[in-house]
């Protein structure tokens, strides 16, 4: 229990300075609004995982990640920078189709384009999909914290149900 | 609570584009567990107990038509609050409801079934969240609150690790 209770106390913590420097990481052209101590309180709240979702970053971002192409795009760049024409090459798709995925997912903050004028590598941008797993894991952690309760609650419920007859026989036989 | 007994892990995953669902083992037959989950005396003891919050109001009318209201109170007295209407109720297997926030987390409704199975005294709970937005459906980016967030849930849990 003590790990969901740090949990819990590290969720209120990072409501201080965490989110505005982590989502300004995301260098998405959005304005993010600012966090009042009330949001930050929901924030931190079960269903208060919902909260966190007016940040258009995270709704780009999971916007984004709800495609299989863009996914696989992502992991193709996770092993390295890649050219549109590379990009597309895997794919039985267009180059524009390609790139318009592409645009999606540099909307979202996922990707962002390399020095290379002629090549223009495309490069995958780590920390928005590390914010958005942040986000993931809260909603887990949760639920989790939730259904520990629950577990608790459950053995006294059950402990109360046995029938006290069987209880007391197995208790007091010699 | 009992670790080695107990022990279960929550499995989150994304059956569509519009919902998210939530699978945990119970050791414990369903009939307690769907009375946790529907008896207010129950409910309060587990359900959004967290650090700084506190249940205020906790009404449930469990059979079909009736409606629920739950109502919390965090730091600096600030109110968080969700109701919704059963559309099913079949003790001890299944609840349907739909939910809304007080405050517009996100568009239109969502809808919320908890489906319990028992085997050997244990219980497997699920809980689909199904999500009425048809901007996901759309790939519109600017929709609201949970655009693609379903979608993203397991499929960004399984993309995380080959980024290391």
């Amino acid at each position: 229990m003590d790990g969901v209770r740090d949990s819990a106390e590290n969720l209120v913590g990072v409501s201080d300075t965490d989110p505005g420097s982590r989502l300004s990481a995301l260098g998405s052209r959005r304005s993010i609004a600012p966090c009042h101590d009330r949001t930050d309180a929901l924030y931190n709240h079960s269903v208060m995982q919902y909260s966190t979702l007016s940040s258009p970053q995270l709704d780009a971002i999971f916007a984004a990640l709800a495609d299989p192409t863009r996914r696989a795009i992502l992991s193709r760049l996770a092993s390295g920078d890649a050219s549109v024409n590379e990009l597309a090459e895997p794919f039985d798709m267009s180059q524009p189709a390609i790139s318009k995925h592409l645009k999606v997912l540099e909307g979202a903050g996922l990707v962002s384009r390399g020095q290379d004028a002629q090549r223009r590598p495309r490069r995958l941008e780590a920390k928005p999909l590390a914010v958005a797993n942040e986000w993931l894991e809260r909603y887990r952690k949760y639920w989790e914290a939730n259904y520990e309760r629950l577990d608790a609650l459950l053995e006294e419920l059950k402990a109360a149900h046995t029938p006290k007859r069987r209880r007391t026989r197995g208790k007091s036989r010699p | 609570m009992n670790p080695t007994k107990t022990a279960s892990t929550l499995d989150i995953s994304t059956p569509s584009d519009r919902e998210i669902q939530i699978t945990r083992v119970f050791d414990a037959p369903r009939t307690l567990v769907f009375d946790a989950y529907t008896k207010p005396e129950l409910l309060t003891r587990w359900m959004g107990v967290m650090p700084g919050w506190t249940w205020a109001v906790c009404e449930i009318d469990l059979r079909v038509g009736g409606t629920f209201r739950y109502l919390w109170r965090g730091p600096d007295g600030f109110e968080m609050g969700m109701r919704g209407t059963y559309l099913e109720v079949k003790r001890p297997h299944r609840i349907v409801a739909t939910e809304s926030f007080d405050q517009k987390w996100y568009e239109g409704e969502c809808v919320e079934s908890v489906t319990l199975k028992e085997n050997g005294g244990r219980t497997t709970l699920t809980m689909l969240l199904r999500y009425d937005n048809k901007e996901v459906r759309d790939g519109v980016l600017q929709s609201p609150a949970t655009t693609g967030m379903e979608a993203g849930f397991t499929n960004l849990a399984a993309l995380l690790p080959t980024l290391k």
